[in-house]
């Protein structure tokens, strides 16, 4: 038996190190890895279900054509499906133009090969594609306009805090390693406050559980900052010497009154003066945002007012003061680094038409012109049940003329698809990756062959270029050539731009790059036009329209708007799945065999719902039918039905959300999103 | 020597993840649906004036373990060394008997199989130096293997069972017992339990052929007893068939029906093995005597065997009536034999004392039900009671021609139900209980 280092190349903060197993050409075990100091546990219950998922009978272990006539997926070669692909792209190319190729990917898998895929379509002369994102834009610009920068302090700094607050964010289903510190602050007697409105586990040993009404956050930390400063439980050296535009702050948040902020959030003005007072007089503080409450109309406003709390009280720059929302520091290979890379492009000339906005997929890709989109390639992504408004993304596919899909697993956009290729797993292709929480950056080796006849990206994309009659040279200037031999040749040379770096050790463990920082902003130099932290920022009105100052504005469905669906629907991640993936994994469904809605008792009873009741939730969007489940975790006027699963197991919540942007950073606003529920069948007792 | 080892769980630490449980399902590639391992979460619902919490339980490897002692085939061991708890499936015979005596709904019972299995303590890692898959992979560091501490505290934790069986688990309990302060403040709510019940272990529908196999013997037993010492009409065939029979619903509901002959293994320990012991005795002995005819020490033997095996049958279930606990019991097959003798012997005033004493304890264990708050079956209870005595009353009263076997079928079919009803009371403490018996205490 082999043992390997390796890190979990999901869309997660975690990206957890740990150690695999691997026995005939499987992997059979999984080990903790105690040199990442952010993970030294161990991976989560998604992570060991990596046994299942490596080898699971479902899997896509070949290329599959739709039968046209029966819907059903039929087995072909590799030789004829990269004909048949070759000849479409030649064809739409030639007819219609590059653009009517969506090129869509989302973040399936991390890794710095990812960037061949992108390759090809420039070698091939351009396509269309995304711009924006679906998960944290709004969030990651409101901080780049503030501090200049995405980082924080190492996860582990997190028990040096005496005052921890999660704002929004369930570490504990989320993010699981995070609760490994903040315990440990606890047990140091830190004060430990939740901001949300579910009681989640991350609440269950919290001091102060605040259940704000969803989308009116802003209001809160503003409300809470008016207080601070008329206490004058501000940091004046602080701001005199680091901030800019607290003047205007100042007056503009004097319409924040503790009256005026209860009328808003639904929290009575006693708690906020108490909040105030615990913000105010317990450092240092670590502020941790979730992502959650910016998938808002007003994410990137409600994020700036956020981290206005942490910057007035000084818990910058700091031992166990730090603003976390994410920390980019490992990124170190990315020229660009998001949220800009998300921008869309100016030139419409451009090799690559970046005109299709994450957030609204199927209005754009249904409206988009001269040329219509005929063809879609889609990687590392499952946009059915993931993208906003589901029905509209629905039509937009089938409306396509060639659908390929590349996937691991028979997800509802590989349903869709006219063709589709197997995809890799993590374990059988060699990458670096970075993450977004620990420091890190992380060798995720091949440790085995590809399952049946599956081709990793790089070689796929290869063998297309060759069937596409390319030339060696061209091949070679865009693409890399299959084997493990080259990819190593192109990893060890991105990590020659870093002498810290070392390829024999990354492969025992993860490595800090010499840059980061593991208390951010230490050296209290903001990469903002003034070089200071902006409470006032142009940028911000130039860039997105909105006020230069950070305010709360509501969000576009609420109370007054939408009385007919008077319920806001969260659709939280969960514990046992990232996004859409693993929920199709029997270890999984062991523990979560089906969809269900939780609701606040006093909401049930209104509307005649019981415990079990089969229930309709629905909106002018659409519909899911699921099942209740009474519970007072859910405040009331809210419902909450994890996101991610898939239509055949009672999905997708998106069915109902909007495809809308977040007012900065093209993030995708579609936690704005108002229902209303009703039973329709009730269990019969056995 | 190094020092033995046991879990440790720290209920501060634990968020209900889970992912011991997938752990253990990869470590011992237990077949889906069983999990070895569970993860039992105290008020589900989020009843805002108690706090969540959750305990992540498998075997605790018990130094007094009662699945040990009661296993009537001696199908498990203790490692020496490790301290673990060892399940044989080969000496298995598939009675289930441990899933009743286990506190802490360790033993599985694997259908297809048709045996136990349960928590190793990873032995296999155990010995290599490592630590069992559910603590090597706990990602937060919530469950543990360590060393066993001086005082190992597993004694008052919340909803935690303690019937001092020394289970090789050490708590960290919570820091702060208190829920979390929520605002905006709930208004108050009442504590109850949900609807959904939590399916007992035991019940009459599933152990059907043991109440007829419990029943029949009550019957057996007092009739041959009738037959021995008061030489009332006997009728040797049915008595054979009927005693041929009921070994066949005894052995009805192994799981391995051709290693039956090991229950009688742990006659030292279990009351399954004696109870079994005395069967066998009762049935060659009541044969012989039926065959050799007249031999008095045969014939005495006989009685007692069957005297005993009706006690033991009583033994046997008290393990599983925890939560009633009712030293005698209306139910209780001895008495039933009782009751049985005095109609084959006609002796109707030791009947209607019998008749008085069962059921003034029928109504004490009712009424101790109804005061509980538990299931109580007002037409149920009238009708068994009537068939206890109303019915026998009239018949008696109103002189029926073959007015014993009237009255025998009443009280047999009364029997009948007080024993379903029995079988439904029968409550075996597990963890998943405790958590809901401790959230209702709160109320």
């Amino acid at each position: 038996m082999n043992v390997f280092s390796t890190a979990c190349p999901r869309n997660c903060y975690s990206t957890c190190s740990f150690k695999v197993h691997v026995e005939n050409g499987k992997i059979v075990n999984i080990d903790p890895h105690s040199e990442n100091k952010a993970t030294p546990e161990g991976v989560c219950l998604k992570g060991l279900a990596y046994i299942e998922r490596a080898n699971s009978k479902d899997r896509i272990l070949y290329p599959l054509i739709k039968n046209k006539k029966t819907g059903n997926f039929e087995k072909i070669s590799w030789s004829e499906v990269l004909k048949i692909i070759s000849e479409k792209i030649n064809y739409f190319k030639n007819e219609f133009g590059n653009h009517s190729i969506l090129f869509y990917a989302a973040s399936g898998m991390s890794g710095l090969l990812n960037s061949f895929s992108h390759n090809f379509w420039e070698m091939i002369g351009g396509a269309t594609t995304m711009y924006g994102n679906l998960c944290w834009p709004a969030g990651l610009e409101a901080t780049r306009l503030t501090l200049g920068e995405n980082k924080h302090n190492v996860p582990w700094d997190i028990e040096n805090a005496k005052l921890i607050i999660l704002w929004g964010k369930n570490s504990a289903e989320s993010n699981i390693q995070e609760m490994i510190p903040i315990e440990k602050a606890q047990v140091n007697g830190a004060k430990l406050i939740v901001i949300d409105p579910r009681r989640t586990p991350s609440s269950e040993r919290a001091d102060l559980l605040v259940q704000i009404k969803p989308g009116t956050d802003a209001a809160l930390a503003l409300g809470i900052v008016n207080l601070l400063i008329e206490t004058e439980l501000v940091d004046y050296e602080f701001i005199n010497k680091h901030v800019t535009g607290f003047d205007e702050f100042k007056k503009s948040v004097k319409k924040y009154t503790p009256t005026k902020v209860a009328e808003i959030t639904g929290i009575d003005a006693v708690h906020i003066y108490r909040l105030a007072e615990i913000i105010g007089k317990t450092k240092p503080m670590t502020l941790i945002a979730g992502y959650g409450m910016q998938r808002y109309t007003n994410g990137g406003q409600t994020v700036r007012s956020l981290l206005t709390l942490s910057v007035l009280t000084g818990n910058i720059g700091k031992k166990g003061a730090s603003w976390q929302y994410a920390n980019l520091q490992s990124y170190i290979f990315d020229d660009i680094k998001e949220p800009e890379s998300y921008y869309p492009s100016i030139n419409p000339n451009a090799l690559f038409r970046r005109k299709i906005s994450m957030a609204k997929l199927g209005e754009d890709m249904l409206n988009i012109s001269n040329p219509k989109l005929k063809m879609i390639w889609v990687e590392r992504g499952n946009p059915i049940t993931q993208n906003p408004d589901t029905k509209l993304v629905m039509n937009a596919f089938r409306g396509l003329d060639f659908r390929v899909v590349v996937e691991q697993f028979l997800t509802d956009t590989a349903m869709e698809a006219d063709i589709i290729l197997p995809a890799k797993n993590m374990f059988e292709q060699t990458d670096i990756i970075g993450g977004y929480w620990n420091p890190y950056v992380q060798l995720k080796p091949k440790v085995v062959e590809p399952a049946g006849e599956v081709k990793p990206e790089t070689e796929i994309y290869y063998l297309l270029a060759k069937q596409m009659g390319f030339s060696d040279e061209k091949i070679k200037k865009y693409l890399i050539e299959p084997g493990e031999e080259a990819i190593e040749e192109y990893l060890k040379n991105k990590l020659s731009e870093f002498p810290d770096l070392d390829w024999e050790k990354l492969k025992q463990e993860p490595q800090m790059p010499n840059q980061v920082e593991e208390i951010a902003f230490e050296d209290l130099k903001f990469k903002t036009p003034s070089g200071k932290i902006e409470l006032y920022s142009e940028q911000a009105a130039k860039i997105w329209n909105v006020n230069p100052l950070p305010e709360y504005n509501p969000i576009k469905e609420n109370d007054e708007n939408t009385p007919e669906f008077p319920l806001y629907f969260m659709s939280p991640n969960s514990k046992n799945r990232i996004h859409s993936q693993f929920n199709n994994l029997e270890m999984i469904k062991l523990l979560s065999p089906e969809s269900f809605v939780t609701i606040n008792p006093e909401d049930a009873n209104i509307r005649g719902i019981i415990d079990e009741d089969k229930v309709e939730i629905y909106n002018n969007r659409g519909y899911v039918k699921t099942t209740a489940k009474l519970d007072y975790s859910i405040k009331k006027g809210c419902i909450s039905m994890t996101n991610g699963w898939w239509i055949k197991q009672g999905g997708t919540t998106n069915f109902l959300s909007k495809a809308r942007e977040t007012d900065m950073g093209f993030g995708t606003a579609f936690h704005d999103n108002k229902v209303e529920i009703r039973k329709i069948e009730r269990l019969q007792k056995k | 020597m190094n020092k033995q080892k046991i879990f440790q769980f720290d209920i501060n630490k634990c968020v209900g993840c889970q992912a011991c449980i997938i752990a253990c399902i990869i470590e011992n590639q237990t077949e889906q649906p069983i999990h070895w391992r569970d993860v039992n979460t105290f008020n589900k619902n989020h009843h805002p004036d108690l706090p969540v919490f959750y305990h992540s339980l498998a075997c605790n490897h018990c130094q007094d373990a009662p699945c040990l002692n009661n296993c009537p085939a001696l199908a498990y061991s203790k490692d020496i060394i490790s301290g673990a708890i060892v399940h044989n499936q080969n000496k298995c015979i598939g009675c289930q008997y441990c899933t009743w005596a286990c506190p802490y709904d360790a033993p599985k019972f694997n259908i297809e199989k048709g045996v136990i299995e349960k928590c190793t303590f990873c032995l296999h890692r155990t010995e290599e130096g490592l630590k069992p898959a559910c603590a090597n992979l706990c990602p937060t560091g919530a469950l543990d293997y360590i060393e066993k501490p001086e005082i190992v505290n597993n004694k008052n934790i919340f909803a935690f069972t303690d019937i001092n069986i020394n289970p090789s688990i050490n708590f960290i309990p919570l820091r702060n017992e208190k829920t979390v302060e929520i605002i905006p403040e709930f208004k108050h709510i009442e504590i109850k339990n949900s609807k959904s019940k939590i399916e007992s272990k035991i019940s009459a529908k599933k152990e059907w052929p043991l109440i007829v196999f419990t029943l029949l013997m009550a019957v057996l037993a007092s009739y041959f007893t009738a037959f021995s010492f008061y030489k009332i009409n006997f009728n040797p065939h049915i008595f054979l068939i009927t005693i041929t029979l009921a070994s066949v619903f005894s052995i009805f509901h192994l799981g391995k029906k051709y290693r039956a002959y090991r229950a009688i293994f742990n006659i030292k320990k279990s009351w399954l093995s004696r109870e079994i012991l005395f069967f066998g005795m009762f049935f060659i002995l009541s044969i012989s005597q039926i065959i050799f005819k007249q031999n008095i020490y045969l014939q005495i033997l006989a009685v007692i065997s069957g005297i005993l095996l009706l006690l033991s049958i009583d033994k046997v279930y008290s393990l599983a009536i925890q939560s009633t606990n009712l030293e005698l019991h209306s139910a209780h097959v001895f008495l039933s034999g009782f009751l049985f003798l005095s109609i084959f012997i006609e002796n109707y005033i030791l009947l209607s004392l019998l008749i008085v004493l069962k059921s003034a304890l029928y109504i004490y264990r009712k009424y101790y039900f109804w005061k509980k708050d538990k299931d109580f079956k007002i037409f149920q209870s009238a009708w068994r009671l009537d068939l206890l005595i109303s019915f026998p009353l009239f018949f008696w009263i109103f002189d029926f021609s073959h007015l014993n076997l009237f009255i025998f079928i009443s009280i047999f079919i009364g029997e009948i139900i007080d024993r379903i009803e029995y079988y439904n009371e029968l409550d075996i403490i597990t963890p998943e209980k405790q958590m809901t018996n401790y959230f209702t205490s709160k109320s």
